[in-house]
């Protein structure tokens, strides 16, 4: 069962001998020809049999030679960047993100690119041009989104490890609501080079995993400053591995105020008072914390990444690179029909929104009210690290959703970002762990910590993993829940 | 000088000169090509002419995922002229995105400063009819070029090379009340961005670029009409002709009791008339926000007073050095600081010796052979040494002229030219005396003539000794021979 | 505010998009319903606060000015939808030739 590994055993398994990374590839690779039909988690895949073998990626290096996923807003040269788009169907880049680059150079091996909601916006993966990605504990539901393909391949070990990218929670979310690891780094930590933006003040690329080891190891190849990304920051890579490895004991964890009124399920409200009790049965103390503006967040968030994103988009315009439509016969129809015609449902709102945001007579009344509200709320911050090491909150209000459930009712699916997108808008790293299971489904607890303090995150992250033991759990789940599907 | 100094004062007469009540209310905005290597954004190289869509990358190409890093020279070039004019320098200036749609600008957004531009403030110092001026800036700000539309045969081709060229963007006050004073004003401007090696000043390469705004009102109001901004000014004199068509206009549909529209007007060379652009009369809306791509620009005051401290003399201030030490009309020490390299010359051809003469030499023959040539025709110590002669007396004008056709030609000393052209001045009395008595001798009939009152032939017999003497005969020593053998 | 469909036309148009009508309508029903919950925003008393990104951290990340390597020509014109001798090709706008503004 090589495919079931996690990164770290797998490391383990090829340094003592007993299997290599091309054979690692073949169990995932089988894996993904005989699963991913019911869960559509990847939009492309590496040839079969490329990788060391090929040529492709050196074996050796710190991953050597074992596989990883992109998200399919990642660029990597020879391989398709679609972002789950009509209008970016056919592009590929010819160029490499740094992060991929890093993954290569520390021996990777390219394995696919997983599905995502379309420039990642959507929280239920649903709004893809190659259709949804559904949950691996149970096919009915929604993985979570916008790296709701990662989420699905890695709970359902389809594969080691993924990238994605977490703009609102978009790493965090899915990997709550499937029941794997997920982590954000601070805002500048991981180069956004090559990264498609969506909106570029709150993305931040980081590893969706099978246990918070394995996050920290990959996050610790990908970290690190690049003269590519103005806004990446000049600070030395942490030691998140070995603060995965250390006890929470004297931890002061932030339990914020007044999360109820935000709509918490009874289930998690539950699931996020045994988390705290866990952390202080291994040494944590528990501080009560206020963020008053937290309530306030999601009206920011959605007028700033809806604003940012606006102009991110104006180059899918039809002229260099992407779908041109037929037929135009001047400028301004090619302009207008081609985006019409590329752009899904979702990227028109939000486009719409953020464009009006933007727009003469009223950037003052939203965009630049929403830009002080974000000001606010980082003081928030600021004053809870007075009083605390970390912030310990729910990753998602509630559990996987039904697909469909949302999809006509765009605010009540951004309502369910309301815990992790405060946190992209402080800039802060994060790491989302699987605590529980209500109703058959997975329930994730959030890290959250100062900006550049993965250290603490990881640490907090780790006693978690240690009082929820969840891999047994999650292998039982998307094995009940893939046989009761058609699959074989 | 007060912001009026721009303004040849206040009494009543027509905008362009003639006797109605209006004056012209002008301001400029100015665009400058920086002589950086790479572009504003990445590395491609800057140059002018080649291949089209050869000097272009992912960056300035606007591909999916890139990303801006700002030029560090780009941000010194912009600072040395806002510190040269005196402007406030920002220390945190944000750059912005100014969105609009259009085929040479790829990303869908113009990366430029809006709210808190690089520098505020400021003047230009220039010289209208000998007369010192000064008009005030509002801003300078740094952006980056767009590509090159070519509308031709129905359809338009798109090249690139040019987008993300860095560039100043220099805005005035509108302050100046003629086109005489914005030629005179471009003039100024263009020799400190060339003087500064911030711009290499080459209108037909658009490398300087500039559009203006006019409106008019009556003299001795203090309000501002309705303004029409002109563009597509090619040279300086378009400048002066465009400004001078539009005043006219105004005036006329002023006089005739009809408003003038608030528009743009295409300035068209060969027709000599602005026109409106067609399309869209509404307002533009930029929907200007931050850049989320880049933080804001930092300059503390250890950058900016290390470009201060590596400014060179200023042209104004060395035009009126050249005056108090040389002694020059305004005029001439104009001419002479034309361009730094010039001026250079000047000063090193006067060193020592007599500066009028350097400035006479310098101003006439110098220039008019550069002119010919490209360069200057000798070193300028060369060009003291024959000067000094001429100052001795040793050599006429006339003569130097000619050893200096030589030096340019042929290289050497002027001594050894002097010399081997047989162009010393005659000054031997003896000698002299001896082509005087014989100048006489050949013309008795003329000197019969003089004797008999006809006094005006004397210039005769000089001119005749020139002959003789090549030109080389000392002018005051002939004057006194002839008169003694004449008068005496 | 109440959100006509003059606005999400204008807005339609600067953001170049074009909706069907029902699309347009069901746009406005959207957009209404998410700008009605962001109006808590208009309660706030944010006089005095600076917006974000002019405090955000960072400010030094500048690059020398040094020429790298281009793309090869044949690349950047490979994703055209449409090029001709090395450019890229669009057809005309029906207003005149504005020149952008740089
Ligand atoms: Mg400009
Ligand atoms: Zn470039």
């Amino acid at each position: 069962m090589l495919e079931s590994l996690t990164l770290g055993e797998a490391l383990a398994g090829i340094e003592r001998g007993d299997f290599s990374a091309d054979e690692v590839t073949a169990a995932l690779d089988a894996r993904i020809d005989s699963l991913d039909p019911h869960l559509n988690a990847y939009v492309h895949r590496a040839p079969a049999g490329a990788g060391a073998a090929a040529g492709i990626a050196p074996a050796g290096g710190p991953l050597c030679g074992l596989p990883f996923t992109l998200k399919d807003n990642m660029n990597l040269r020879g391989t398709p960047t679609g972002c789950a788009s009509r209008i970016l169907a056919s592009y590929e880049s010819p160029y490499d993100c740094t992060a991929a680059a890093r993954l290569l150079a520390a021996g990777g091996r390219y394995l696919g690119k997983t599905n995502m909601d379309e420039f990642g916006m959507g929280s239920s993966n649903e709004y893809s041009a190659h259709g949804p990605v559904r949950n691996p504990w149970d096919l009915a539901r929604a993985p979570g989104g916008s790296s709701g393909g990662a989420a699905a391949a890695v709970a359902a070990d389809l594969a080691l490890f993924a990238l994605g990218s977490d703009t609102g929670g978009s790493i965090r979310q899915p990997a709550a609501l499937c029941g794997v690891v997920g982590a954000k780094p601070t805002y500048g930590r991981v180069s956004r080079y090559g990264l498609v933006a969506f909106a570029s003040s709150l993305d931040q690329i980081g590893p969706l995993a099978k246990d918070v080891a394995d996050a920290a190891r990959v996050l610790e190849l990908i970290m690190g400053p690049d003269p590519r990304d103005a806004t990446s920051l000049d600070a030395p890579v942490p030691r998140l591995l070995a603060a995965a490895r250390k006890s929470a004991r004297g931890l002061r964890v932030g339990l914020p105020e007044g999360l109820a009124v935000l709509g918490l399920d009874d289930a998690v409200a539950a699931a996020w008072e045994a988390a705290a009790a866990a952390l202080a049965a291994q040494g944590a103390e528990r501080v009560a914390v206020s963020l008053p503006r937290l309530r306030h967040a999601t009206a920011a968030y959605y007028l700033l990444a809806t604003a940012e994103a606006s102009s991110n988009l104006a180059r899918y315009d039809g002229v260099r690179y992407g779908l041109r439509a037929a037929g135009a016969a001047d400028l301004d129809a090619l302009y207008r029909r081609s985006r019409a015609e590329g752009f899904g449902p979702e990227v028109r709102r939000r486009i719409m929104l953020g464009t009006f945001a933007l727009s003469r007579g009223y950037y003052e009344e939203y965009y630049l009210r929403a830009q002080k509200l974000r000001t606010l709320l980082a003081r928030d911050f600021d004053q809870a690290w007075e009083r605390c090491d970390c912030l310990l909150l729910p990753t998602t209000p509630g559990p996987a959703f039904r697909l469909g459930e949302r999809l006509d009712d765009p605010l009540a699916m951004y309502l369910g970002d309301v815990f992790t997108l405060p946190v992209n808008l402080a800039g802060l790293p994060a790491v989302s762990v699987p605590t529980a299971v209500h109703a058959g489904l997975p329930l994730g607890m959030q890290v959250v910590g100062r900006p550049l303090d993965e250290v603490t995150v990881f640490r907090a992250a780790a006693a978690l993993e240690r009082a929820f033991p969840f891999r047994e759990t999650r292998r039982r789940a998307v094995a009940a829940a893939l046989d009761a599907g058609d699959a074989p | 000088m007060s912001a009026r100094g721009a303004n040849e004062g206040a009494a009543p007469r027509g905008a362009n000169g003639g006797p109605a009540g209006w004056e012209a209310v002008i301001g400029l905005e100015i665009h400058a090509q920086l002589r950086t290597r790479s572009k504003a954004f990445c590395g491609c190289e800057v140059r002018f002419g080649g291949e089209a869509n050869t000097r272009c990358c992912p960056v300035c190409l606007g591909l999916p995922g890139a990303l801006p890093v700002l030029n560090r020279r780009a941000v010194e070039l912009a600072l040395r002229v806002g510190l040269a004019l005196g402007c406030r320098v920002v220390e945190r200036s944000v750059m912005a995105r100014k969105n609009y749609f259009y085929p040479d600008l790829p990303k869908g957004y113009q990366i430029t400063q809006y709210e808190a531009p690089l520098c505020e403030g400021g003047e230009v110092p220039f010289l209208l009819d000998g007369e010192e001026r000064r008009l005030r800036l509002t801003r300078i700000h740094l952006e980056e070029d767009a590509g090159k539309s070519l509308h031709a045969g129905g359809e338009t081709r798109v090249d690139l090379n040019r987008a993300g060229v860095p560039l100043i963007e220099i805005v005035t006050e509108p302050e100046l009340a003629s086109p005489a004073a914005a030629h005179a004003f471009l003039v100024a401007l263009r020799r400190l961005l060339v003087w500064l090696a911030v711009c290499d000043g080459n209108m037909e390469e658009g490398s300087l670029r500039c559009d203006a705004n006019v409106s008019l009102r009556l003299a001795g109001e203090t309000g501002l009409g309705v303004k029409t901004e002109l563009k597509n000014l090619n040279s300086f004199r378009g400048v002066e002709q465009a400004l001078a068509f539009e005043i006219d206009r105004q005036e006329r549909r002023l006089a005739a009791g009809e408003p003038v529209a608030p528009e743009t007007r295409l300035w068209d060379a060969a027709r000599r008339e602005a026109r409106p652009m067609r399309g869209k009369e509404t307002v533009q809306d930029y929907r200007y926000f931050p850049e989320p791509d880049l933080p804001p620009l930092a300059v503390d005051a250890a950058w900016r007073e290390a470009v201060r401290a590596g400014l060179p003399e200023l042209p104004d201030a060395r035009r009126r050095r050249l005056q108090a030490e040389h002694g020059l009309t305004v005029d001439e020490a104009e001419l002479l600081t034309a361009d730094r390299d010039l001026a250079d010359y000047y000063e090193a051809a006067a060193a020592g010796g007599d500066g009028a003469l350097a400035a006479h030499w310098v101003a006439g023959e110098i220039l008019r052979l550069r002119k010919e040539t490209g360069g200057f025709p000798v070193p300028p110590a060369v060009l003291g040494g024959l000067l000094a002669r001429v100052g001795e007396g040793a050599v006429s004008h006339t003569a130097a002229k000619a050893v200096l056709e030589r030096l340019a030609a042929e290289g050497g000393e002027p001594d050894a030219w002097i010399a081997r052209l047989g162009l010393a001045r005659l000054d031997d009395a003896a000698v002299l005396a001896g082509i005087v008595d014989g100048v006489l001798a050949a013309h008795p009939a003329e000197l019969a003539r003089y004797r008999g009152g006809r006094t005006k032939l004397f210039r005769f017999f000089v001119g005749r000794v020139m002959q003789e003497t090549g030109g080389r005969a000392d002018p005051r020593l002939v004057d006194r021979l002839l008169r003694e053998r004449l008068d005496g | 505010m109440e959100l006509g469909e003059d606005v999400v036309r204008h807005v339609e148009s600067l953001a170049r998009l074009e909706l069907t009508g029902d699309e347009r309508e069901a746009m406005r029903r959207d957009l209404q319903r998410i700008l009605d919950y962001v109006a808590e925003l208009a309660a706030l008393d944010l006089a005095d606060v600076p917006p974000f990104a002019e405090t955000r951290p960072g400010g030094g990340v500048l690059r020398e000015d040094a020429a790298r390597p281009s793309l090869p020509a044949s690349a950047a014109l490979d994703g055209a939808p449409a090029a001709a001798a090395g450019h890229f090709v669009v057809p005309p706008a029906i207003a005149a030739a504005e020149d952008g503004d740089a």
